[in-house]
């Protein structure tokens, strides 16, 4: 490819209004020539330049990608260039990992004096991309489904709908807008084909009113085929993660195996761990190179894999990891963008089966629900997938995990009760008073899946008193972030209601298998006045081992 | 031969029973349980003319055991049949009571002094009070004798109970008898009618309304047992959390009814029953708020259109069309009710001292084996199936066998009672014909 004579790279170039664009207008008028093949967006500050923009960028098919700003020392912001440095380094690691050069992405100072130095960059970036070739990923963002209203309403049957209202009572946005799922499929039966487009991205898409419904509607199936025929929604953090997984559906990725630096894992064996994304995300909200609290968020949902390769580790399992691992597609999958969503998921699935695993292991609650539920209903994977805390359940039974908690028997079955029973009563006060009270919260695809009682089981063997918020197990809250689509004024009440419930049990922490959750509930608080402290399960679990 | 079996005891098996032995047949009238009576007995009252149910029962139940052409076997199942309509042979398992019924009085001593008194749930207060290991079932139970649980009874279970049996030392007439063993009994009989009735649905997979979690969440036969004056509470709606008397009441309708999930039929006497159960309360305590939350009313029927009228204009319970979404518990025992007011198309809540979920009437457990073992169908319910819905709604899948009542499908008393009377008259019609042919 790269050799081919022809090819004109095609390179889109964010240039700061006070230096760098001024730079290429110099450059313009003094007649420097320089290729035709870069496209200039005037940005106000390089610090101005969201990683979402640049991941866009190379979604919609651009080869290079490159990054002007002034001389450090001379950004008319003060440090909006520091920033944009800092972020450039972060960023050529993430488009690595997505399946792109990280030579296609550069970042020059040019001042508003050096025309020349423009196109002179310009020349050798072209040169650059040139040698490397075309980018494989174009990817449009048209709407291809063109079924009617009407025809997804007998595909899906929602007429089924007896007008009971139970969904629209149970539904938490509802608690909060003036949105009614019940309406929606009214809506739909009668041919008001608007009203249910213009409604569709409000639903969270978390399944609790179909969990209640007596006419077995099919409404979330409803909601998302109608959501592949409307102008795709852009999420929040400006679409970067659908950007970063419609990049994945399109390009060769690799170097997850890097991320377990230090930890035993393999290429082939019986078991393999599905890592999910979540570490390529580790400047999630540090990119703006501020220091605030909310830089802690990246960090903490990132290092989850390791952790539950560490655990893994410490029960003498030496887990499979792909280094080509895709996204799992789910955000794609419910926001209708099947296409892509397919293309991710054969993916997977064929290097799945090159490892020879047997079974496959996700500590991400959407993963667990995309490979365990859609690669088998839709494209017949048919490998045998557990939820973390399956396995670790497992291997407390088997003696394989043993967190040395006194007072508690190891091998599970429940008797750690039984037994503080024989034991003095002061023994049992001391028990009692070692006890972390925490909470657990039931993300709704695990919820879904009826994954309840495994997390529990291995929580309270590491030695914690798991105590229950109001909405628990099959009724468990929304972190309403569901696909990044619903950040607004309503998850944040959702959000913080849930968070509510939690405090009220007055445990120490709240506990959640899901990264996303954990993202969305930590933003929450961050942005409230609460104080509360979330972790992940499995990370909850890896510092007892620790 | 003028022989006929009934399968079971409630208002059905009693109506279809008596009826035939006024017609001069013989009837072994067999019950599982060890009174017959059936659900109508642990009603308060009935609609739509609110007669207190026990009062109308009872004499039919005593005419029943009475009659000098019924045999009435309780505490027993059929387990086999042989030959043919005109000509069967049933063989049926009478299990000990572990008391002599012929000596037994009912006087209630024994009861009184069981060790293992105040233990156990009491059936027919359906848990909401305690029984001890020997029991007379219900004041008006039929026959009134003793009986132990075997499940439950010291000496039967551990073979010791204490030095000597209480029962034994507390029962002057040598009633109590381990050493009963089980019967069985080998009845030859030209035609079978199945009365089984219906048995409750548990709603706690229903977990958004939170039944067995929250407690002053019940079902309306709990609440039957509550508001009845010879019920537990001696008839005062004590919550179950603290005791205290509710200042409103939300029904539920339809719970686990109407449901793919559960049973997709119309139970066709809760809209009804509830309408019925919110004027008790309004008549125990006529400061009480009721809430009725339903996805249609259905009353169907002779003067049940006029009765839910009166309960809204001369009771003023509160109708609301929207079936409630989700129930939370505060602290104080109250309950948050979602719902979706259809009329409004808003969602709201309400906060409900006592919620009682209207739970669906199921076929009787155990209707698929009785079926194997007769021979005859159930319907994808478990109902038993006719031969014809339209034309043939009380003959079975099987000559000589019949039904009536709720075991066929969803109907309530006066019906039950109706069908009854035509299986009777249908038995006695086809019997005859069977004889003549012979
Ligand atoms: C909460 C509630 C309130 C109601 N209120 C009213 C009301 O106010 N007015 C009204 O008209 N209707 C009311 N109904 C309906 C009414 O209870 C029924 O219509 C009526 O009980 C049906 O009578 P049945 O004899 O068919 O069944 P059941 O009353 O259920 O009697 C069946 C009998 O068969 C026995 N049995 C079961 N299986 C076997 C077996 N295998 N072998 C031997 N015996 C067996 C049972 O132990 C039982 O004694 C109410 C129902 C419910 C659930
Ligand atoms: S719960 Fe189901 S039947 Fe009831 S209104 Fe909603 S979609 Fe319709
Ligand atoms: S999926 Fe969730 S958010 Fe959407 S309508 Fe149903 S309950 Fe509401
Ligand atoms: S067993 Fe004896 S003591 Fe008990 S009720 Fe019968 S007669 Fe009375
Ligand atoms: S033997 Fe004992 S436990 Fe059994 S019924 Fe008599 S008193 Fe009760
Ligand atoms: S009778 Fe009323 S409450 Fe009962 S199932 Fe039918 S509609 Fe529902």
């Amino acid at each position: 490819m790269g050799m081919e004579m022809e090819m004109e790279p095609e390179i889109l170039a964010f240039c700061c209004n006070w230096c760098s664009y001024a730079g290429a207008d110099l450059a313009g008028v003094s007649r420097f020539h320089y290729p035709p093949n870069v496209r200039i967006v005037r940005v106000m500050c390089s610090g101005r330049v969201d990683p979402a923009f640049v991941l866009k960028a190379f979604e919609l098919g651009f080869d290079g990608v490159m990054i002007t700003g002034c001389h450090i020392g001379d950004c008319h912001y003060v440090s909006g260039n520091e920033k944009a440095e800092k972020r450039f380094g972060m960023l050529r690691e993430l488009i690595e990992t997505l399946g792109i050069d990280p030579k296609r992405l550069r970042l020059e100072w040019v001042s508003a004096s050096e025309g020349e130095r423009f196109s002179r960059v310009v020349e050798e970036f072209v040169e650059e991309v040139k040698a490397i070739g075309k980018s494989e990923i174009r990817v449009d963002g048209k709407v291809k489904e063109t079924a009617s209203i009407e025809s997804l309403v007998y595909e899906t049957e929602v007429y089924e709908c007896s007008e009971c209202g139970k969904c629209t009572s149970i539904c938490q946005v509802s608690k909060f807008k003036d949105f009614s799922p019940r309406i929606v499929v009214g809506n739909a039966v009668f041919g008001f084909e608007e009203d249910v487009k213009n409604s569709v991205w409000d639903c969270l898409l978390c399944e609790k009113c179909r969990l209640v419904c007596p006419s077995n509607v099919n409404y979330t199936e409803f909601v998302r085929r109608v959501r592949k025929t409307v102008e795709k929604m852009h999420c929040a953090h400006g679409d970067l993660f659908f950007s970063s997984a419609r990049i994945m559906a399109n390009s060769k990725t690799n170097g997850r195996l890097r991320w377990f630096e230090g930890l035993d894992v393999a290429t082939k064996g019986d078991l393999l761990y599905f890592t999910g994304c979540f570490p390529l995300y580790r400047f999630l909200f540090k990119d703006a190179g501020l220091e605030n609290e909310f830089y802690s968020i990246g960090e903490s949902v990132s290092k989850i894999p390791l952790d539950a390769v560490f655990i893994m580790n410490k029960a003498g399992i030496k887990p499979v990891i792909l280094d080509n691992e895709k996204c799992c597609g789910h955000d794609l999958f419910v926001v209708g963008d099947e296409e892509n969503f397919e293309k991710l998921a054969r993916a997977n699935i064929n290097a799945i089966k090159e490892s020879e695993a047997e079974r496959v292991v996700c500590s991400c609650a959407e993963c667990y629900r995309m490979l365990k539920k859609e690669y088998s209903e839709l494209f017949n994977f048919d490998l045998e997938v557990l939820h973390i805390s399956e396995l670790f359940k497992e291997l407390i039974d088997e003696g394989k995990l043993d967190f040395g908690v006194v007072g508690l028997d190891v091998k599970g079955k429940g008797k750690g009760k039984d037994k503080s029973k024989n034991k003095s009563k002061q023994d049992k006060t001391n028990d009692e008073e070692e006890k972390t009270k925490i909470t657990y919260h039931d993300s709704c695809r695990l919820r879904n899946l009826s994954i309840f009682d495994a997390p529990r089981y291995v929580l309270s063997n590491a030695g914690f008193e798991v105590v229950e918020m109001k909405h628990s197990r099959e009724m468990s809250s929304c972190c309403a972030g569901n696909a990044w689509v619903n950040c607004g004024m309503v998850s944040k009440q959702i959000q913080l209601n849930l968070i509510g419930e939690a405090k009220e049990t007055q445990a120490e922490f709240l506990v959640t298998s899901c990264p996303k959750c954990q993202t969305h509930l930590k933003c929450a608080v961050f942005g409230s006045d609460v104080d509360a402290e979330i972790k992940d399960f499995v990370t909850a679990i890896a510092d007892v081992l620790r | 031969m003028k022989n006929v079996l009934v399968i079971g005891g409630g208002i059905a098996g009693i109506q279809a029973s008596l009826d035939l032995a006024d017609r001069g047949y013989t009837v072994y009238l067999v019950e599982k349980k060890p009174s017959i009576g059936g659900r109508m007995a642990q009603l308060d009252k009935t609609f739509p003319t609110n007669d207190c149910s026990i009062c109308i029962l009872a004499p039919k139940m005593l005419e029943c055991f009475d009659h000098p052409n019924i045999n009435v076997i309780t505490n027993a199942e059929v387990v086999g049949l042989e030959g043919e309509a005109g000509n069967f042979v049933v063989r049926v398992l009478k299990k000990p009571r572990y008391v002599d019924e012929q000596k037994c009085t009912g006087c209630g001593k024994c009861t009184e002094v069981c060790r293992r008194k105040g233990r156990l749930p009491d059936e027919f207060n359906v848990g909401l009070s305690k029984r001890g290991a020997i029991y007379i079932p219900f004041v008006q139970a039929v026959p009134r004798k003793a009986i132990i649980d075997e499940k439950a009874c010291l000496m039967l279970t551990k073979g010791k109970c204490g030095k000597q049996s209480k029962c034994v030392e507390a029962c002057d007439l040598n009633a109590i008898d381990f050493e009963q063993k089980p019967e069985e009994i080998s009845l030859n009989v030209a035609a079978i009618v199945v009365a089984t009735g219906f048995d409750l649905f548990d709603p706690s997979g229903l977990k958004e309304y939170g039944y067995g979690r929250y407690k002053n969440v019940i079902t309306a036969m709990e609440y039957e047992r509550l508001i009845c004056a010879g019920g537990p509470t001696g008839g005062h709606l004590d919550r179950p959390s603290d005791g205290k008397t509710p200042k409103n009441v939300v029904f539920i309708q339809c719970v686990g009814l109407r449901d793919e999930r559960y049973y997709e039929y119309c139970c066709s006497v809760c809209c009804l029953n509830s309408t019925k159960s919110a004027i008790l309360a309004k008549e125990h305590y006529p400061d009480i708020e009721t809430y009725i939350l339903y996805s249609e009313f259905r009353a169907v029927g002779k003067r049940s259109y006029e009765y839910i009228e009166r309960g809204e204009k001369e009771y003023g319970i509160t109708y609301i069309r929207g079936r409630p979404g989700e129930i939370i518990e505060k602290e104080d025992g109250n309950l948050i009710v979602w719902y979706e007011d259809m009329a409004e198309r808003k969602v709201k809540s309400l906060e409900a001292e006592l919620v009682v979920l209207c739970t669906a009437p199921v076929p009787s457990e155990g209707s698929k084996e009785l079926a194997r073992v007769l021979g005859i169908e159930v319907d994808k319910h478990g109902f038993f199936k006719c031969k014809d819905p339209v034309l043939a709604p009380i003959e079975t899948t099987r000559d000589g066998i019949f039904i009536c009542g709720y075991a066929q499908g969803p109907r309530d008393i006066p019906e039950s009672v109706a069908q009854a009377s035509a299986t009777a008259a249908k038995v006695a019609e086809i019997v005859e014909r069977l004889e003549v042919m012979a």
